[in-house]
């Protein structure tokens, strides 16, 4: 499912004299598959973004192609619930949004929604949660009183549950420890190659999106400063300073090796293989 | 969107006027408004009114938008004296009341904070702490209430869009299902907010918050205020020599 972002515009409080804007004039296309990272500071739009994807907000100005459906001022997508069967949007913080007293339930609410047969309820809430590494024993167990990490989890599975084809994630390793980001990360890429989803993830984790992302959005103001294949994006270190923006803890390493020992290395997304590499050739 | 008679965040004199005398001021003005007959009491009370607006310095057209929400309000009396009524004088009166009232009240909370009125209000029922009523803790408990509507309307916006994202569609369902939904909203909600309960309950401990010490309010009096309580009472008397003395 293609996603084209034409001419976007967004405003809070449009006509208002507190009104601001959030997104100006986005111009992005996203293609089938792949790993999109939307990197900037707070209040440059990210969030916003994520969710005129999903129709949860309409644009002030432009229109977005979603697939068939386009979404603009003018015009209402009509089949919502159809729209939205093929976006799962996982908001941030998402354990703060559970609403049921059961896993079970709170996975099954899409299902029930989007009128899925009751007989393959089960089945389908087993099927997400083993996508998201847990098992049939957390069906009966209260959400609330799962670790973070968990919380997390039984969130992206209350959304994969419906097969989406796009998955979008805001911030969603916000809060973690290092132990279940790692298990989040390893989850998104399982379920991008294993499941062909195509996934977009706004955050300020530089270094999830490197080891994470094929290509990568940096958000400014409301613009768009730059949008490229990741290598390609954050091997411009300078353009990342100026604009406050970290460098992956890998790339910086990288730069450092070869800068003292004048050598040169590749991209690496792992940090054994990068070893494995200085020993190669130092 | 913006919440109508919130606080507007601005430099001026009835920015720091103490709330002590803006609470008295409302009431005086509030009195003058409710008994005043003459059109010459109608004209200095609004030119007064308009001198308030001015010196606020908040935008007219925050003004003018909380004036927008009472016009079916106006037209409904209107429409009332004209077919019962039919006292054009008395109709007029009583539309430029209420629209002096709304005004005037604008004012005050545009220029208040919402802490600044729970501090105002707890002063201004001190006494009742000698009958042994606990004023702080309800000023306390009626701030605290305050400081979480926000705290809720934003949770339960995102449980809804959370809700619509997977597939909540609410029109033209039944009322029993529109319950149910909102229901689940309020789980929700007050999970969060027991969690931040919490966490302002332990903030406040380790701040060592004591309710007969702790209270932080700035009582300093201007000049300002002094004129301002003076011209209400002046136009008070102005009022009792034109319309209960005189006439």
């Amino acid at each position: 499912m293609e996603i084209t972002c034409n001419k976007v515009s967004y405003i809070y409080n449009e006509g208002l004299t507190i009104s601001k804007k959030a997104l100006n004039n986005i111009n992005i296309k996203l293609e089938e598959n792949k790993i999109y990272g939307i990197i900037g500071k707070s209040g440059s739009g990210k969030t916003t973004l994520l969710q005129l994807l999903d129709n949860l907000l309409i644009p002030s100005d432009g229109s977005i192609l979603i697939g068939d459906y386009k979404i603009n001022k003018s015009t209402k997508i009509k089949k919502i619930k159809e729209f939205r069967k093929n976006i799962g949007i996982v908001f941030q913080f998402p354990e703060e949004q559970f609403f049921e007293t059961t896993i079970k339930k709170e996975v099954e609410f899409a299902l029930k929604n989007f009128n899925h047969e009751k007989v393959f309820f089960e089945q389908k809430i087993i099927k997400a949660l083993k996508m998201v590494g847990l098992n049939e024993e957390y069906l009966e167990k209260n959400p609330f009183s799962l670790s973070n990490g968990e919380k997390r989890r039984v969130a992206i599975a209350s959304v994969l549950v419906y097969n989406p084809n796009v998955l979008i994630l805001d911030q969603p390793t916000a809060g973690l420890d290092l132990k279940n980001k790692r298990i989040l990360i390893e989850l998104l890429k399982k379920i991008n190659k294993k499941y062909n989803k195509k996934i977009i993830i706004a955050s300020h984790d530089i270094d999830m999106l490197y080891s994470l992302a094929d290509d990568i959005i940096i958000l400014e103001k409301g613009n768009v400063l730059v949008h490229g294949n990741k290598e390609e994006v954050f091997k411009n270190t300078k353009l990342l300073k100026t604009h406050n923006i970290n460098i992956p803890k890998i790339i910086e390493f990288t730069n450092k090796v070869m800068d003292k020992k004048d050598i040169k290395l590749g991209n690496y997304n792992d940090i054994k293989d990068l070893i494995k590499a200085v020993y190669r050739n130092v | 969107m913006y919440n109508i008679l919130s606080y507007y965040n601005t430099q001026s004199d009835m920015h720091k006027m103490n709330v002590i005398y803006k609470f008295i001021c409302m009431f005086l003005f509030i009195c003058i408004l409710l008994f005043f007959k003459s059109y010459t009491m109608l004209f200095v009370v609004t030119i007064y009114t308009l001198i308030l607006i001015v010196s606020s310095n908040v935008p007219l057209k925050l003004y003018l938008n909380n004036i927008k929400i009472i016009t079916i309000l106006i037209i409904f009396v209107v429409l009332l004296n004209l077919i019962f009524n039919k006292n054009i004088d008395a109709m007029i009166l009583s539309i430029s009341k209420t629209i002096l009232i709304v005004l005037y009240t604008s004012v005050i909370a545009v220029t208040t904070t919402r802490s600044e009125i729970v501090n105002g209000l707890e002063t201004l029922f001190s006494p009742l702490n000698k009958i042994k009523i606990p004023v702080s803790n309800i000023a306390l408990s009626f701030s605290l209430s305050i400081r979480f509507i926000p705290i809720i309307l934003k949770q339960s916006n995102k449980v809804l869009k959370s809700q619509i994202s997977r597939g909540l569609d609410l029109k033209g369902k039944s009322v029993k299902i529109k319950i149910q939904s909102l229901t689940s909203i309020i789980i929700a909600v007050f999970m969060l907010s027991f969690k931040k309960v919490d966490y302002i309950s332990a903030i406040m401990k380790v701040r060592m918050y004591n309710i007969n010490k702790c209270n932080i309010k700035n009582n300093s009096k201007s000049y300002f205020d002094l004129f301002m309580l003076s011209s209400h009472v002046l136009i008070l008397i102005l009022y009792f020599l034109k319309e209960v003395i005189i006439i």
